[in-house]
């Protein structure tokens, strides 16, 4: 089966349910079997009520460390099938080794191993949505949220299969676990056969971009803000999901008397409504967040108060209705708001939240647990259900147009085969934040080859921001930074320097304490090893820059400030960067000396290298710039040629007046 | 004619090859009858001081183990190995039959007057190993005077 051909045609499809089904089945629908079949396992094993849930303690602790190993593999975004089939066939192993092996240890192990399989399913599905749907701007996640809610309905199957299938069959629990893997082997044979042909257009921007490091990776995902809080939210609700699972049948039948199938079928009432709520929720997003506080209310006001059964059923499965919109919502921000490259590690990293989050709730409820009894195990590790709420509330919801920092296909040419062809420079929609604060605003601006570039405003505008979003140095809450149409969005400012990213900021970018020869070697330290480059490189800045070779040995703080910006120009010339960013050339320079180091400007522009730079002195940076940016209040307001802007004088009011403000003229 | 993926072919060998292990093992998939719990039944309420009897008798078995509320012995495991203190709310017998005087409360239970309670019977031989696998549980409420 194919879903590639529906990918290239409309950018809105998610991938069939059936495959979805077909990948969740076998890898999830144990997990709720030792909660509800504890005490048949723990007569048998002699574990106890304890030995289940350090079984599903280790089963957690294993899929979150296999997490972020997983998303790394995946990242080879072709190799996702080999990843479903891997997951259903360790799910299954998994389920059979726990069958037959004889002792409560082999148990325990092979339901830890169980947990690479949890994690693997997660990320390959993680996968399959990366490459379909989350291609689709403007939406909110459909098919993340199906995912989360294919978790909850494959532990509520496994609860019925469990409780009620169980004894109508007369199976013991290691007949179950046979039943189930007789139920599963057609999904998992389904899942494998299914074929993803990926749009080659994806293909070919996924060949181009960088690989990213393990490091940028785990950096890109958690240095926005609001995915931190997402994925905070996501483990405050693992904590509450796990611990249910893990004590909530045996609860049900000790402290309200329910029988094993009773129980049971409370669970799976409790996953099955949170099942609906999760995929069927959404929008508006304030829906889910709202419904997340009532449910978790809800939640642990029915642990902690004694009332009639069927009052505490209700309040129980209310609190789960509100609580599987909280998690598919939280679940959908941390996925959707990374970008194509990040994405299989933000899966990994929300199932990482997950599994953390359920193992320290599991751990707690025991620890409670033996102390001062289950109940109060619960409603202690039901807590964490009413901080999930607030950090939800918290959340901000991302824009619907930029949910997604992966690019549409249809918004990049069909298919380009000469680089040159393509913008040197591009940022698309760029959200920033300060902490809470918000500094540039779907910021949408292109950098040609071979131009110069001024980039103006006030003070406070953003333009310094942009700078550093170009460089590397601050990662975007969304949007994408595309260089010759490869997404360089998360690769690190250092790693930018070799493909041709040179910055230089704002003031004196000098070491003070290093003499000029010593300031252009670090400057050469990007050249590599090849100590033939770095001496022609700085030949070659003091031919260009004949009074930097006058003061060679001198320390770079005795230097001039022209002097000073002139030996931050020599880093340029050494390192022959493609784009060239300079921040603030003029500040608090001379007017003469300004109008020398533009020479040198137009000089390093002559050899080949595009530039951009911020300037708050219009006339200065229109003097050397052929189109020019306007920016104020972190949004672009004009993008045109430089002479363009001299007449718009309902932009540069604000400049003129703003410099007059602050010189007190 | 078309030819099967070697995959598939793998995936199957290996799934019912791990399946046949299990009966190789000599492992039960269905509940085991031949011990169980004669009185109390399940979902009994009772009150103490409570009769517990069970039937059925697997080979090598010289006397019962009775837990309360607890988890019984690994297979394999002997009672004597058991600490002083681990030896709470488990009581032996030679008979298919006792009775427990007093049933302690759980701290879980909504009213501690009507609590549920676990009861697990385990056969040992001669020198207090459990035998096997083989064990019955009834889960009961008992009503405290």
């Amino acid at each position: 089966m194919s879903i590639g051909s529906e990918v290239g045609k409309v950018h809105s499809q998610t991938p069939p349910r059936w495959a979805l089904i077909a990948l969740a089945l076998p890898v999830w629908v144990s997990i709720s079997l030792v909660s509800v079949l504890t005490r048949d396992m723990g007569v048998t094993l002699g574990a106890g009520e304890s030995g289940a849930s350090n079984a599903s303690v280790l089963r957690l602790l294993l899929s979150a460390a296999a997490a972020i190993p997983v998303a790394l593999i995946a990242g080879r975004r072709t190799r996702w099938t080999a990843l479903a089939v891997t997951a259903a066939g360790w799910a299954i192993t998994s389920i059979a080794s726990a069958a037959i092996v004889p002792e409560s240890a082999g148990f325990t192990m092979a339901w830890s191993l169980a947990g690479v399989a949890d994690v693997v399913g997660f990320v390959a599905i993680g996968l399959l949505v990366t490459v379909t749907d989350t291609d689709a701007p403007g939406h909110r996640a459909p098919t993340v949220r199906f995912v989360v809610a294919l978790w909850f309905a494959s532990v509520a199957f496994g609860s019925v299969v469990s409780g009620v299938g169980g004894p109508w069959l007369a199976l013991n629990w290691r007949g179950v676990l046979v039943a189930m893997i007789g139920l599963v082997l057609p999904a998992a044979f389904a899942a494998a056969t299914i074929r993803v042909d990926v749009d080659p257009r994806i293909l070919e921007r996924a060949r181009r971009a960088p690989s990213l490091t393990l490091g940028e990776l785990c950096g890109a995902t958690v240095a926005n803000n609001g995915r931190r809080r997402g994925l905070l939210s996501v483990g405050l609700s693992g904590s509450v999901v796990f611990t249910w699972l893990a004590f909530g049948p045996l609860l049900l039948r000790l402290r309200w008397g329910f029988s094993t199938t009773g129980a049971a079928l409370v669970l799976a009432a409790t996953m099955g409504v949170a099942a609906v709520l999760a995929g069927a929720a959404a929008r508006p997003p304030g829906l889910g967040r709202f419904g997340a506080m009532i449910g978790s209310s809800l939640f642990v006001g029915a642990l902690a108060v004694p009332g009639p059964k069927p009052a505490f059923v209700a309040l129980l499965i209310a609190g789960f209705a509100g609580l599987g919109l909280g998690l598919a919502g939280a679940f959908a921000d941390v996925v959707t708001s990374a970008d194509e490259g990040t994405r299989p590690m933000a899966t990994a990293f929300g199932y990482l939240a997950f599994a953390v989050g359920g193992a320290v709730g599991v751990l707690l409820a025991s620890t409670v647990d033996r102390r001062f009894g289950t109940a109060i195990g619960l409603v202690v590790c039901s807590m964490p259900a009413l901080l999930a709420a607030l950090v939800n509330i918290a959340v901000p919801a991302p824009p619907d147009a930029a949910s997604t920092r992966a690019l549409p296909v249809d918004e990049e040419e069909p298919f380009v085969h000469r680089e040159v062809d393509r913008p040197l420079l591009e940022l698309k929609h760029i959200d920033v934040f300060y902490g809470s604060i918000q500094v540039l605003f779907g910021v949408s601006l292109t950098i040609r080859h071979d131009e110069i570039v001024a980039l103006l405003g006030t003070n406070g505008a953003g333009k310094s921001t942009a700078l550093k979003v170009i460089a590397g140095q601050i990662l975007p809450r969304s949007g994408t930074v595309l260089l010759e149409g490869t997404n360089i969005t998360s690769l690190s400012a250092e790693r930018r320097v070799p493909l041709g990213l040179s910055q230089i900021p704002g003031g004196r970018a000098v070491f003070g304490s290093l003499t000029v020869v010593e300031n252009l070697e670090l400057f050469a330290a990007s050249l590599g090893k090849d100590r033939s480059a770095v001496k022609r490189g700085i030949e070659r800045t003091f031919a260009t820059f004949p009074r930097l070779e006058a003061h060679r040995n001198r320390h770079a703080e005795t230097l001039s400030g022209g002097e000073q910006q002139m030996l931050a120009l020599g880093k340029a010339l050494l390192l022959e960067p493609r784009l060239l960013c300079i921040d603030e050339l003029s500040l608090g320079l001379a007017p003469s000396v300004v109008a020398d180091l533009l020479d040198l400007v137009r000089i390093i522009h002559e050899n080949g290298t595009t530039i951009v730079i911020v300037e708050q002195s219009v006339n200065i940076a229109l003097s050397v710039a052929q189109r020019a940016i306007f920016m104020e209040k972190g949004e672009v307001r004009f993008d045109g040629d430089a002479s363009e802007l001299r007449d718009r004088s309902d932009l540069l009011r604000s400049v003129f007046l703003h410099g007059a403000a602050k010189t007190g003229r | 004619m078309k030819r099967r993926r070697p995959t598939r072919v793998t995936a199957v060998v290996v799934a019912l090859s791990l399946l046949l292990t299990g009966c190789l093992e000599d492992r039960s998939f269905h509940e085991n009858d031949t011990l169980r719990f004669v009185e109390p039944i399940e979902g009994d309420f009772a009150s103490a001081p409570l009769l517990v009897r069970w039937q059925g008798r697997p080979k090598k078995t010289a006397q019962w183990a009775l837990f309360l509320d607890r988890a019984p012995i690994k297979p394999g495991t002997s009672i004597e190995d058991l600490e002083v203190q681990e030896r709470q709310n488990l009581w032996i017998t030679k008979e298919q039959q006792f009775t427990i005087d007093f049933v302690p409360p759980r701290s879980t239970s909504v009213d501690a007057r009507r609590d549920r309670h676990l009861l697990v019977v385990i056969p040992l031989d001669a020198d207090g190993a459990r035998i096997g696998e083989h064990a019955a549980s009834v889960e009961l409420t008992v009503i405290q005077g």
